[in-house]
């Protein structure tokens, strides 16, 4: 979130949006604007589905603005217990002292608690969500035998991304079913050449153009070794590079095809596409 | 090219065997398309949204210059081309002239009936390219660069409004080749004008293009304005007549070629038979195999047989192909005596009825008879870095990926996350469990994998190129596969699959779960070998049953494969056998074990994500990787 506040400082993880604050740009693709906020009306958890960079986040960033709540985001990986959610004791001289984690601060305080790449936590660590995706939107604090019923305006939203990488990492069908789900995936083209350029403003509309047809095409090549196609992210990152000076061909090959890809041939034929619109 | 094996001492080479392209090709510089074929092929893919078949043509270096050719359905590429800018126009150019209507029929027959229409009074014969041509007697070299440089230019602006740098690089690569006979220069030097102009044109540029030729830039332009607008120009243009064969091919642009020329050959072999006859010679190399040959034959045999039979009976379609199979006495009805022991039935989805046909699927589980322990190591000495490295990988990768045990009652660290939350939880008055060590040992039971191999027919296949066959690298994929597991410590299999016809699956356990890694399975892995065709599903639900007993919290099926699912009685119709695996796939997933499917089919893209779900398949489209790429493939999926 883009704020008026200092940089370089160290701030609360629960933030309220500022007055001056400038909303986070979001180009929508369809409805999930209008979807997002009627599970907002009726507090029902929301689940983002996508690809990597495809705008899972700064939509949220977008939408916690919009309704004005602080937004929570804890990024999951396999060691995620769930004590680093729910929080643990700590040592204070003699004394123990409580820390609440992130999910807990976000439960007292209504915020929008989002929990990215759900999948890659471990299975243990994510049932402690189950009773606050439900009618009950409790939390339960086991370490202290306590429970929280979540502030009225605490809403839960997690993210994952269907991909090979996670056929046996997927989410409990009986996880699942208690999410709203809305898909994302690369936007249109003319939508995304408009999140080039607002990305980047220093950008003209032509070069714009050109980065996101070299991007569509790049991304037939998905089924072909590339783990992950040239997102939008790595659109912005061109962009950005040829605004620093670098020149276009170049800066694809930066930012849009070494970083996806070791396989030589790929590249080539990847840099073949980018050629075939910058020289 | 004999005169110096001859001098060597060697056995002479034989046109059309692996050995006597390998030394062919080794021995030209230049663009080598069978290497690139790779590259080519996801060019294509890219520009075209579509697959190409690229096969290898009969192009030899004595008959002149390279030129990519098409039968209306694949491309030819010569084995070898003068440069990659040159190759890569070649088969764009060819591409495009497939997609943008060179063969279209409607304008064609307008061709021919114009034409037709000329030529006096009764006794017309029936119009064709050849009939066609011969109208223009010896002068036809020159009406037929004219005519390609219409049509050349025709498809090539066309094939810019794909590739963006289409043209330039065209015209670039032709400034850069122009050093050529000088009889060809007038043809070659206008063709090249005419791209220049088109490049213009297409910049928004002042262009400076013949007029006749700007009809040919429209979007709606076909081949017989391209024909058209040739006549005019073979009427009206003074350009010297072209009787040297050299002459003759040094005229065309780069990527360009005698598109008549393939034309007329599809249907009479005249005076235009300078082209090679790619089609059936290159189709020989590629199935000089015998055994697959005799088996392809068998196959199309039981096609043809029940291909006759009339639509609409419904399952009857498998029923007659196993009468056909039972009728010349090959197949036998029933399995073996010694077999039914370890045969079990499984039932079969058949989309037609929209119901199961129970008891269906014979599946004969068997111990693998074939052994060639020369062979097993002679791959793990070839591959012994590739091993090396791989073992060093995973070791690595072992303290993250076999993640120590945490808060354990007893072990040989202490976990300082446990500790200190023991003692704090201690200190604010609770009385907390004292699991606060951590312990280093395998997670037992945690994953179990069965590598299940396609061990039909097509494995025999040759690697263009590369030399060997398919089989070598899939024996190569699964020793490495198995000395990976031993390092990793899951729970693994490793089973194979052929069948003929529904009542006959064999599956082979090469090593079952609970068995050691010895010398004879390796022996085992040695003599996979193929034979027979894919039934997919039977295989599926057989492995999945296979699970049961192990314990583990996950349970892999990799499926290692080269083509779709296909049997002798499938009645030509691959949906039935798509169907049934698909929904052995599903039956799978309920049982808890995750079906994943690795193959090395460029096409599995049309099929694949239907059968097992998008990101449940993988496609190795470098062949030569499958050994190194298998068991990072696990690595990645168990992760």
């Amino acid at each position: 979130m883009k704020t008026a506040t200092a940089r370089g400082v160290e701030r609360d993880i629960v933030q309220l949006p500022q007055a001056g604050d400038v909303a986070p740009y979001y180009e929508p693709q369809a409805n999930e604007i209008a979807i997002f906020e009627a599970a907002y009306r009726k507090r029902l958890p929301v689940m983002l589905k996508g690809p990597t960079g495809c705008g899972k986040t700064r939509f949220l960033e977008h939408m916690a603005y919009r309704l004005r709540r602080p937004l929570v985001t804890v990024s999951c990986h396999e060691d995620l217990t769930s004590s680093d959610l729910v929080g643990r004791f700590l040592l204070e001289g003699a004394q123990t002292v409580w820390q609440d984690g992130p999910l807990t601060r976000a439960v007292k305080a209504g915020a929008i608690c989002y929990l990215d790449e759900i999948v890659e936590a471990r299975t243990d660590s994510t049932v402690v969500i189950h009773s606050l995706t439900d009618h009950r939107r409790k939390l339960a604090i086991e370490k202290k035998g306590q429970e929280i019923e979540a502030h009225e305006d605490f809403l839960l939203v997690i993210s994952y991304n269907p991909g090979y990488q996670t056929v046996l990492k997927d989410l409990k069908p009986s996880t699942k079913q208690r999410f709203i789900a809305i898909n994302f995936d690369f936007t249109q083209e003319d939508v995304e050449r408009k999140i080039v350029v607002n990305e980047d403003p220093g950008i003209v509309p032509e070069l714009a153009a050109k980065l996101v047809a070299t991007g569509r095409k790049a991304r037939l090549l998905k089924d072909h070794g590339l783990e992950e196609a040239a997102s939008t992210r790595t659109l912005v990152y061109a962009a950005n590079m040829i605004n620093a000076g670098l020149d276009p061909v170049s800066a694809c090959r930066v930012s849009m095809v070494d970083p996806l890809t070791d396989d030589t041939e790929l590249a080539e034929a990847l840099m073949e596409i980018v050629k075939a619109h910058f020289s | 090219m004999e005169a110096s094996s001859a001098v060597t001492g060697t056995a002479p080479a034989i046109p059309g065997t692996p050995g006597f392209d390998a030394r062919r090709e080794a021995a030209l510089p230049g663009f080598h398309s069978n290497e690139r074929k790779r590259l080519l092929t996801l060019l294509l893919e890219v520009w075209y949204g579509r697959q190409f078949d690229l096969r290898e043509s009969a192009w030899s270096p004595e008959k002149g210059r390279p030129f990519v050719e098409t039968d209306g359905d694949g491309l030819f590429m010569p084995a070898v081309m003068p440069g990659r800018d040159e190759a890569i126009l070649a088969a764009l150019h060819t591409a495009g002239r497939l997609a943008f209507g060179s063969f279209d029929r409607a304008a064609t027959q307008s061709i021919f009936r114009d034409a037709a229409a000329g030529l006096p009074g009764p006794g017309r014969r029936p119009m064709v390219w050849a009939t066609l041509f011969e109208l223009y007697g010896d002068d036809l070299p020159r009406f037929q660069l004219l005519f390609d440089m219409c049509e050349g230019l025709r498809v090539d602006s066309r094939v810019q409004s794909l590739v963006p740098n289409h043209l330039s690089r065209l015209f670039a690569t032709g400034i850069a080749q122009r050093p050529r006979p000088p009889e060809s220069l007038p043809y070659y030097d206008s063709a090249l004008a005419a791209v220049r102009g088109a490049l213009a044109i297409a910049r928004g540029e002042q262009a400076d293009l013949d007029p006749r030729l700007r009809r040919l830039l429209l979007p709606d332009a076909t081949i017989a304005d391209a024909f058209r607008i040739a006549n005019e120009l073979y009427r009206e243009t003074e350009l010297p007549p072209v009787k040297d064969e050299e002459v003759f091919q040094s005229a065309y642009l780069p990527g360009r070629a005698p598109s008549a020329a393939c034309l007329a050959r599809a249907q009479s072999g005249d005076a235009l038979q300078q082209e090679a006859q790619d089609k059936p010679d290159s189709k020989n190399r590629k199935g000089a195999h015998e055994e697959q040959e005799s088996d392809q034959q068998q196959r199309s045999d039981t096609r043809f047989d029940t291909a006759g039979q009339q639509p609409g009976e419904g399952g009857d379609i498998v029923a007659s192909g196993r009468r056909s199979a039972g009728s010349d006495g090959q197949s036998p009805r029933r399995p073996q005596t010694q077999a039914v022991e370890n045969g079990k039935f499984y039932p079969e989805w058949d989309y037609r009825l929209g119901r199961y046909k129970n008891k269906w699927a014979w599946v004969n589980e068997q111990p693998f008879g074939e052994s060639n322990s020369a062979e097993a190591d002679r791959l793990t000495s070839q591959y012994a870095t590739a091993l090396k490295r791989l073992k060093k990988a995973i070791q690595a990768q072992k303290p993250t990926r076999l993640a120590p045990k945490v808060r354990q009652f007893d072990g040989d660290d202490i976990d300082l996350d446990a500790a200190v939350a023991y003692v704090s939880e201690q200190h604010a008055g609770m009385s907390p469990q004292p699991a606060i060590y951590r312990r280093r040992e395998l997670r037992r039971r945690d994953v179990a994998v069965t590598l299940l191999a396609d061990m039909s027919t097509s494995i025999l296949q040759y690697l263009p190129k590369s030399g060997g066959r398919l089989v070598d690298r899939v024996r190569a994929g699964v020793l490495l596969f198995v000395e990976a597991m031993e390092e990793v410590g899951d729970v693994y299999s490793v089973a194979g699959f052929r069948s003929r016809c529904s009542d006959d699956v064999s599956y082979f356990t090469i090593k079952d779960f609970d068995q050691p890694l010895t010398d004879q399975v390796k022996g085992l892995i040695g003599g996979i070998s193929g034979r027979l065709a894919t039934r997919m599903g039977a295989a599926i639900r057989h492995a999945t049953a296979r699970f049961a007993g192990i314990e583990s919290r996950r349970r892999l099926l990799l499926i290692l494969s080269d083509g779709r699912p296909e049997d002798y009685d499938d009645g030509g119709d691959r949906r039935y056998l798509h169907e049934d695996t698909r929904m052995a796939v599903k039956e799978a997933v309920m049982r808890g074990v995750h079906p994943f499917c690795i193959t090395v089919d460029p096409t599995a893209n049309q099929y694949l994500p239907q059968i097992f779900g998008i990101g449940h398949y993988l496609v190795l489209d470098n062949i030569n990787s499958l050994p190194k790429k298998l068991p990072e493939i696990y690595l990645r999926l168990r992760r």
